[in-house]
């Protein structure tokens, strides 16, 4: 009896150690399970990074956001990099493996790093995609996106966008005032530009910029050249371009309808015409020179003419910028360059390492589909948009919610997460429609128009290269590229080195191996179109 | 509740213990609260140090980058003044621009941006060339710095110079706070002025990015102590509070503070590479939360332990009180001894409890006492009645008697010791002396005994003493020698006084025979009066046999000789029988069976007479006849008696002698009443009548009933009542008077006699006296 109550009291004393031990343990180990396994009860949480761009913040919950969880079960988890860091962090994240599960990146991108597995191949799940099938039906460009036959990104497509090219604008107002006619001609232009000089001898009529890429010697020759009858780059700088009289990719320097417009635009420099620090302006310095009134004439993208004028008329209500007919080259060439309406050469691209890519591929396709590029592109309907006998309207909440901000469409596409800077992969920019004056719009059907007319061409991307082309693309870039800029702005800056120096300039082209560079991008093509 | 206050004392006793759960508890709580605060206030001592270092590798980096930019070749050759370009000039100078924006790329998140200008017309950056006053005014106006102030920069030149932070203002209405560094020097011949910005938001985004407290804000204050940037949670009231608390302080490298109401905990650090002082303020707040989780960890298991200890403790003392209370109320229930203890409820339960507890051990104590007495009793009467040749047929109390004193195992024999003490030791002695050595005898011998041996020791006849010994071992035999030796020395000194024989029976198997030891024993004693020199007899030693010799030509012969009613001829045909048997080695108890059936003859002659045997003897001596043990010492007597008998018998059955023993008698109770203030006794008396002692005593006894001394005794205390009563003497002299020499041994012997002390005596009989007279 004695003995027993001692065992039970010693076994509940051993019973009273072990529960205080555990509570103990149980103590310490309580905070440790925050893992981050996604999915259960079917939910699909993505890490989804894009740049943010300046105009546009990322709302990591925005609207876009929200309704993907909704209507996907699909958890997004955004990670935005500002844009000018975007190519590095990009890079970096591509180069050592450890991308996010979706990214968005160049076709370089892709056309660099293909090969390194890093990027799920699309291809084997297109059939998969009714939606996206579609779209690239209605895009054959997106041909020029195959890395030997397998797609890897998933491209920015438009579903609708103002049109807008590097179109000719001038201050009409100044025109009226000098009682100067519209030029119809690229003569007509100088003559005119040396008009408004006279007029207003501080000022250089003809402003251009450093943009999308290009450098401002490229970004000036560019239209010009084309306009006169030849080209000069591609979009991405290679200083080859697709004429679409010859359907195929030309070497400008070879044309002589390039040397008139190089020698038109030297006459322009030397008589201080044109912006005497085009090498080094930036879209920056450019814009304050237009909008301030030091230039009057740029041949850019027409989208800023709007802005232009909302900025000068605060100050002077006549000024205004207007587009003027397309003007016509030496032999009756008349052309433009206008804005492709995709974003083909931007593709979000899935990781191989994503854990479900069926589950992934699925939502993607529907990101193509209607309902999703609605809700990626305009919002929700009846709560933020309405649509009235096919007219795409804001809704009155909208309107008043959005009116008073500095930029009122910027700030409702990063609300509602939407658009070409926000979420949408398949693009519709009908939103943008009620905040831009009619002028703008009026602008956008004239490039239309122009477009269907043949008048208006659009860029158009690379064809795509096999690795042994990219490799000797890259070498022949490095040895053209600086050479030809440098030579470029001689011949614009230098008197006299035109007539002195421009046929063994060509030779010397030729000789850095143009012809080459011509050819692997015509034989590139060749593939695509076969 | 007065019913369970047992209980709760003892729930008390229990719960107590949970004091230095308690005890721990606290103390382990203030320790990690204070360890813990100087644990992050060393951590936030090293990060910020960290953090501090980082930027500055950063500064410097923005100083290299900068000179490099300053020495790089395309801007030694090509930046010239706008006025001095060549148009080849102007075609480089978009390396110009590109070699910048390098410049600026290799720290873009340390750097804002990095402009030159070496005229007051343009502004290279590393986007590309601006106008000197557009730039100012527009693209990058310097609150602080306004274009002119730009203007006198490039008018002399400069070493690199951190200007005060100052905040820009960008195209489209960004602002943002920026660091400036200048420097003006001769490039090319031209003087050049090269400025790099850095955001102030960097220097502050290096220290908040790596902080380990969200809310710990940072201050930079240059070596002038004025605030150079800041994190964006301070108002200035706050700041003057934090500056006048640092000044007060002696700006020590950590101070706890309180700011705005709130605590903080301020760290300071002076960067060495430019002077500027850190500091980074946290809220205690905010490290509190952190260790708040142990320290309520800690509040949780001593809560825990608490609560299980009151749980264990009650289950603890329940099950502890059930039994206690039960051994209460059956305390509480027995008969109280002494009443008066139930009113001691002073002393607790528990003392109760304790009390009560005591006196049933000294009540077991008695009981045991007593016990012990009855069973030693019991064991004399077993051993006295075996030794009487008349064993108890209760074969059960036997072996159990046998186990209680030992005797389980081994072999026994009996040894039987034997005092005759000389007429000195009556002489000499006191009487008093004497009854008490008597009565120590026993004690001293079976001590000595029982120190060798396993023995119990029995006084079976005045001065004999019978051990019963049980040797387990071999080595018992020699340790009865010893122990033999050992009574043989202690007595020597004694002979004087008596003579100590010792007989020694043979050694038997089991318990029963030590019935046939102890008459070996006694029939050595009895050889031993015939080899007076040797005071030792083992039984070993002697030839003796276990029957008596008694024929029917033997008991033919008493017969006649009682028919002829010839005492004489009686006694000599008794003695012949007798000295028959004893040479023939019969032993001792056989002898006393040959005179029992000696007797038997003389009873069995009374019976064919038709004669009554009791009016030859008394019933006492008829059983003391008829009993077949005899031992030595009463041999004589018992001859004397059986003679006496037969003496009786030729008396009534033939002529009747003169009888002299009443005679006798009252001679000696005469000399007595004489006598008895003198030191008397019976050797005495005896030589005073001319008689043996033996026989004068025995037939005083025989006659009166009592012995002699007894009777002497009692005449001493008739005397002595006579005298307390009559006399005012005191109780000494009475002793003196009545020939008791010593003063306790009267008193003993009063007691002994009248149940009371003399002096209690005189006082209840004296009182009566008074009031009578």
């Amino acid at each position: 009896m004695n003995r027993n109550k001692k065992l039970r009291i010693s076994g509940s004393a051993a019973a009273l150690s072990i529960f205080l031990l555990g509570g103990t343990l149980a103590g310490c180990g309580d905070s440790n399970n925050s893992g981050n396994s996604g999915s259960e009860d079917g939910a699909l949480s993505l890490t989804w990074m894009r740049y943010e761009h300046p105009s546009q913040a990322i709302v990591s919950d925005s609207k876009a956001v929200r309704e993907i969880e909704k209507r996907q079960n699909v958890k997004l988890n955004l990670q935005s990099v500002p844009q000018s860091n975007y190519d590095d962090k990009k890079k970096t994240l591509i180069a050592t493996n450890t991308i996010p599960d979706v990214i968005l990146v160049k076709q370089d991108d892709i056309q660099n790093y293909s090969d390194t597995g890093v990027f799920l191949d699309l291809t084997p799940y297109i059939d998969q995609m009714p939606n996206f099938k579609k779209v690239l039906e209605e895009h054959p460009e997106v041909k020029n996106n195959y890395i030997d036959g397998k797609l890897f990104g998933f491209p920015l497509v438009t579903k609708w966008d103002l049109q807008a090219g590097q179109i000719p604008m001038i201050r009409m107002d100044l025109l009226k005032k000098n009682d100067l006619a519209v030029p119809t001609t690229y003569d007509e232009l100088y003559e005119t530009l040396k008009k408004l000089k006279e007029a207003n001898p501080a000022s250089f009529p003809f402003a251009s910029r450093a943009a999308n890429g290009l450098t401002g010697t490229e970004n000036l020759i560019n239209p010009i050249a084309f306009g006169f009858g030849s080209g000069y780059t591609t979009s991405n700088g290679t200083k080859v371009y697709y004429d679409p009289a010859t359907k195929r990719y030309e070497f400008g320097p070879y044309s002589d309808a390039f040397k008139d417009a190089i020698s038109w635009l030297h006459k322009l420099y030397s008589e201080k015409l044109l912006d005497q620090d085009y090498t080094t302006a930036t879209s920056q310095t450019w814009q304050e020179k237009l909008n301030s009134g030091k230039s009057f004439y740029f041949q850019d993208n027409n989208g800023f003419g709007n802005t232009f004028n909302t900025i000068m008329q605060q100050q002077d209500p006549e000024a205004k910028f207007d587009m003027i007919p397309v003007l016509e080259g030496p032999g009756g060439v008349k052309r433009n360059l206008v804005y492709s309406l995709d974003h083909l050469s931007e593709s979000y691209v899935i990781s191989t390492k994503v854990k479900n890519p069926d589950k992934v591929i699925a939502f993607i396709d529907w990101m193509y589909g209607e309902e999703g590029t609605n809700i990626t592109s305009l919002g929700v309907e009846n709560e933020d948009y309405v649509i009235e006998n096919g007219e795409f309207k804001l809704t009155e909440e909208a309107k008043s919610k959005y009116m008073d901000k500095p930029v009122p469409y910027y700030a409702m596409q990063s609300d509602l997460g939407t658009g070409y800077l926000g979420l949408a992969m398949h693009y519709d920019d009908r939103p943008n429609i009620p905040f831009q004056a009619p002028d703008s719009l009026a602008w956008s059907d004239t490039n239309l128009k122009n477009v269907e007319a043949g008048i208006n061409f659009r860029f158009t991307n690379d064809p795509p290269f096999n690795k042994e082309e990219r490799e000797r693309l890259k070498q022949l870039r490095t040895e053209l590229d600086s050479f030809i800029t440098s030579n470029m702005d001689k011949f614009i800056i230098k008197d006299g080195a035109l007539e002195s120096e421009w046929a063994s300039f060509v030779e010397q082209c030729k000789a850095k191996g143009a012809d080459e560079l011509l050819k692997i991008y015509n034989d590139a093509l060749a593939r695509v179109q076969s | 509740m007065q019913e369970h206050k047992l209980f709760f004392k003892i729930w008390s006793y229990f719960i107590s213990l949970l004091v230095p759960i308690l005890l721990i508890g606290y103390i382990v709580y203030v320790n990690v609260d204070r360890l813990m605060n100087k644990d992050v206030s060393d951590r936030l001592q090293a990060n910020l140090t960290a953090s501090v270092s980082n930027i500055d590798v950063n500064l410097e980096m923005v100083r290299t980058t900068h000179n490099n930019l300053m020495i790089n070749d395309i801007v030694q050759q090509y930046l010239k003044p706008h006025s001095l370009q060549t148009a080849q000039d102007k075609i480089n100078v978009p390396s110009i621009i590109r070699t910048i924006a390098a410049n600026r790329s290799t720290l873009s998140s340390f750097i804002d941006t990095v402009f030159l200008y070496s005229d007051v017309e343009k502004v290279y950056t590393a986007d590309g060339v601006v106008d000197f006053e557009t730039f100012f005014n527009k693209f990058y106006a310097f609150d602080q710095f306004p274009e002119a102030y730009w203007r006198d920069r490039l008018s002399q030149d400069s070493i690199f110079e951190i200007l005060p932070p100052t905040e820009v203002r960008l195209e489209g209405g960004g602002r943002r706070t920026v660091i400036p560094e200048v420097t003006t020097q001769y490039v090319n011949g031209h003087l050049i002025t090269s400025v790099t910005t850095i955001p102030a938001r960097s220097v502050l985004r290096a220290l908040t990015g790596n902080s380990i407290y969200e809310s710990t804000a940072y201050v930079v204050t240059d070596a002038d102590r004025s605030i150079m940037m800041r994190s964006d949670q301070w108002t200035e009231e706050q700041l003057e509070e934090l500056k006048t608390k640092l000044e007060r302080e002696g700006e020590p490298d950590q101070l706890q503070t309180t700011i705005d109401g709130e605590k903080m905990l301020v760290t300071r650090l002076i960067s060495p590479s430019f002077g500027w002082h850190y500091f980074s303020v946290t809220p205690v707040d905010a490290f509190n939360y952190e260790s708040s989780g142990i320290l309520t960890m800690i509040v949780w298991i001593c809560v825990a332990l608490i609560v299980i200890g009151i749980v264990f403790s009650l289950i603890f003392s329940l099950r502890l009180y059930n039994p206690i209370r039960n051994i209460r109320s059956i305390l509480q229930n027995e008969p109280h001894p002494d009443a008066r203890r139930d009113n001691s409820r002073g002393r607790g339960e528990f003392g109760e409890i304790n009390q009560r507890i005591y006196e049933l051990m000294d009540e077991k104590l008695d009981i045991t006492e007593r016990l012990r007495h009855i069973s030693n009793d019991r064991v004399e009467r077993y051993f006295l009645d075996l030794v009487n040749g008349s064993p108890w047929q209760d074969e059960d109390g036997e072996s159990r008697i046998m186990a209680d004193i030992g005797f389980v195992e081994g072999k026994y024999l009996c040894c039987c010791f034997m005092f005759q003490f000389r007429d000195r030791f009556y002489h000499e002695i006191a009487e008093a002396d004497r009854v008490m050595i008597l009565e120590k005898l026993k004690v001293v011998l079976w001590g000595i005994m029982r120190r060798h041996v396993n023995c119990y020791m029995v006084e079976c006849e005045h001065n004999l003493y019978v051990c019963m010994v049980n040797l387990r071992t071999e080595g018992d035999r020699a340790g009865l020698d010893e122990a033999l030796k050992t009574i043989r020395l202690t007595f020597e000194y004694d002979m004087v006084y008596c003579d100590l024989l010792i007989g020694i029976g043979n050694v038997y198997p089991d318990t029963t025979s030590l019935a046939a030891s102890y008459s070996e024993a006694i029939t050595a004693l009895d050889k031993m009066r015939s080899r007076p020199d040797s005071s030792v007899v083992d039984a070993a030693e002697l030839n003796i046999g276990q029957v008596y010799y008694y024929s029917f030509l033997d008991e033919t012969k008493i017969v006649n000789a009682l028919k002829i009613g010839e005492p004489d001829l009686l006694r000599k045909e008794i003695e012949t029988i007798v000295e028959t048997n004893r040479s023939r080695g019969v032993s001792y108890s056989h002898l006393g069976a040959l005179l029992a059936a000696v007797y038997q003859t003389g009873y069995r002659y009374l019976t064919e007479r038709k004669q009554d045997v009791f009016r030859f003897a008394t019933e006492k001596q008829h059983q003391k006849l008829t009993q077949k043990t005899v031992l030595p010492t009463e041999w004589q007597e018992r001859t004397e008696e059986l003679y006496a008998f037969f003496d009786r018998i030729i008396e009534a059955t033939a002529v009747k002698p003169e009888r002299r023993s009443s005679s006798v008698v009252a001679l000696i109770s005469e000399y007595i009443a004489l006598h008895y203030a003198k030191d008397l006794h019976l050797e005495m008396i005896a030589d005073e009548i001319g008689l043996s002692p033996k026989y004068v005593s025995k037939l005083f006894k025989e006659t009166t009933g009592s012995s002699i001394t007894d009777t002497i005794s009692r005449t001493r205390m008739e005397k002595a009542k006579e005298l307390l009563l009559e006399t005012d003497l005191k109780v000494g002299e009475i002793a003196e008077m009545t020939g008791i020499a010593s003063r306790t041994t009267f008193l003993r012997v009063f007691k002994k006699y009248e149940g009371i002390s003399p002096m209690d005596y005189r006082n209840a009989h004296g009182r009566r006296d008074d009031g009578e007279k």
